[in-house]
């Protein structure tokens, strides 16, 4: 028999394990899986074994899976038919090139919302607090073809104006969200507030705090979803994605 | 695809890069595949299971820290997860009793060896280290999907010799991990 660690109580480590695993059932599992999601240390316990387990798996003699499953996934994921069959019309608004998003909102119960860096960040700033204040703009949009929203930070104002186009799509009832990603492995998106649709010349004000102005001046990623009326009831994106960017300083 | 491709790949779907996404499909559905084909034994539902997992990949990408696992462990995780949650569904519904093979199967082939990760070199090493019946059992467990009182029930040995072989069997992995 083997000393216990000293710093992992034994027994949680063993259900960590066992969990990960996957031996345990009923109720044992359903405790498991509440642990999982309400205690990060026990979660980051499950993960560790999961990692330790899973080269079990990856040394499995390879099999070729048949066409059909990647037209299926992104089929689910994408809308692909549609996208692919119908050539996009620049004119036909920002929306429109964004088929895919929307065809992932269906199931999204988490939207993945990352940097597309379109932009380099300018670092230089950096060292110099001051010159936050000379103010920062992001570029954003889904893919490389759609059109840029652009969004600037008004200092003086203490708001970010956005221009450029943030359609919504008029038979559904939803509402552009802007959101800032800070910087930083997994740190979670937080409301900026929302914005109403912004089309042709029109631009739209948000108002911030210097505060938060300041942090999303260090390299922060901003992003536009669209939620229902009233904004995400969760606090966190919960509809598509329809535009990201990061950052730079001016 | 060496682990660095598949971690970059993995960085640029977390920005929602759909090219670099149809590039790990490509690269890595066979091996994904294999997991999903291996727990569910049974080609439509590994298919549809091997679905949900790249739907996972794409969703999740942005939460995949190369600090803390390799991307192989990372992504054949997210495979097996997929196909045991419908195994277990399925068994829920139909309560089907099919229980998988047994798990000599699952010992690797030498040119699959040379393409194994450190990290598989280093748990395979540990896996031998056991006894050969608490081998079997971890692997069984693992690859079938299996859980205690299924164990159980296809060994025909009381609940407690099975668990008490598969802890014992843990914590040697992770003494011998740990060395």
């Amino acid at each position: 028999m083997t000393a216990p660690d000293r710093d992992i109580p034994e027994g949680e480590d063993q259900l960590a394990a066992e969990y990960a695993l996957g031996v345990l059932e009923g109720e044992a599992r359903a405790e498991a899986a509440e642990r999982v999601r309400t205690d990060k240390v026990f979660a980051d316990r499950v993960e560790a074994w999961a990692m330790r387990l899973a080269p079990m798996a990856e040394t499995l003699a390879p099999a070729a899976p048949p066409a059909r499953v990647k037209a299926a996934i992104n089929a689910r994921l994408f809308g692909e038919e549609t996208s692919s069959a119908a050539p996009q019309s620049r004119a036909g608004g920002f929306l429109e090139s964004l088929a895919f998003w929307r065809g992932a909102a269906a199931f999204a119960s988490l939207v993945a919302v990352a940097a597309l860096s379109v932009l380099v960040i300018a670092p230089e700033a950096a060292d110099d607090g001051a010159r936050f204040e000379a103010g920062y703009f992001a570029a954003l949009r889904a893919d490389d073809a759609s059109p840029v929203v652009l969004v600037r930070y008004d200092a003086e104002a203490g708001e970010l104006v956005i221009s450029g186009p943030v359609d919504r799509d008029a038979a559904q009832p939803v509402q552009p969200e802007l959101w800032v990603i800070p910087p930083g492995e997994g740190a979670a998106p937080q409301s900026l507030g929302l914005i109403a649709s912004v089309s042709g010349d029109l631009t739209e004000r948000v108002a911030i705090d210097a505060e938060t102005g300041r942090r999303i001046a260090q390299g922060a990623t901003l992003a536009i979803s669209l939620e229902p009326p009233g904004g995400s009831p969760t606090g966190a994106p919960t509809g598509p994605v329809i535009a990201l960017g990061a950052v730079q300083s001016l | 695809m060496s682990p660095d491709d598949a971690k970059h790949l993995i960085s640029r779907i977390s920005l929602g890069d759909r090219a670099a996404f149809s590039t790990l499909y490509d690269a890595l559905s066979g091996r994904l595949f294999a997991v999903t084909l291996r727990v569910l034994r049974n080609r439509a539902e590994a298919e549809e299971a091997l679905q949900d997992a790249f739907l996972n990949i794409w969703r999740r990408a942005a939460s995949y820290d190369a600090e803390r696992a390799g991307p192989m462990a990372w992504l054949v995780t997210i495979a097996r997860n997929a196909a045991i949650d419908r195994m277990r569904r399925r068994r829920e519904a139909a309560d089907i009793d099919d229980l998988p093979e047994r798990a000599d199967e699952d010992a690797i082939s030498p040119e699959l060896a040379a393409m194994q990760s450190q990290e598989a070199a280093g748990l395979h090493a540990c896996l031998e280290e056991l006894t050969a019946r608490e081998a079997e059992m971890i692997r069984t467990a693992f690859m079938g999907g299996l859980t205690y009182s299924e164990l159980a029930a296809r060994e025909a040995k009381p609940l407690g010799t099975i668990k008490s072989t598969i802890r014992r069997s843990l914590l040697k992995l992770r003494h011998c991990l740990e060395r």
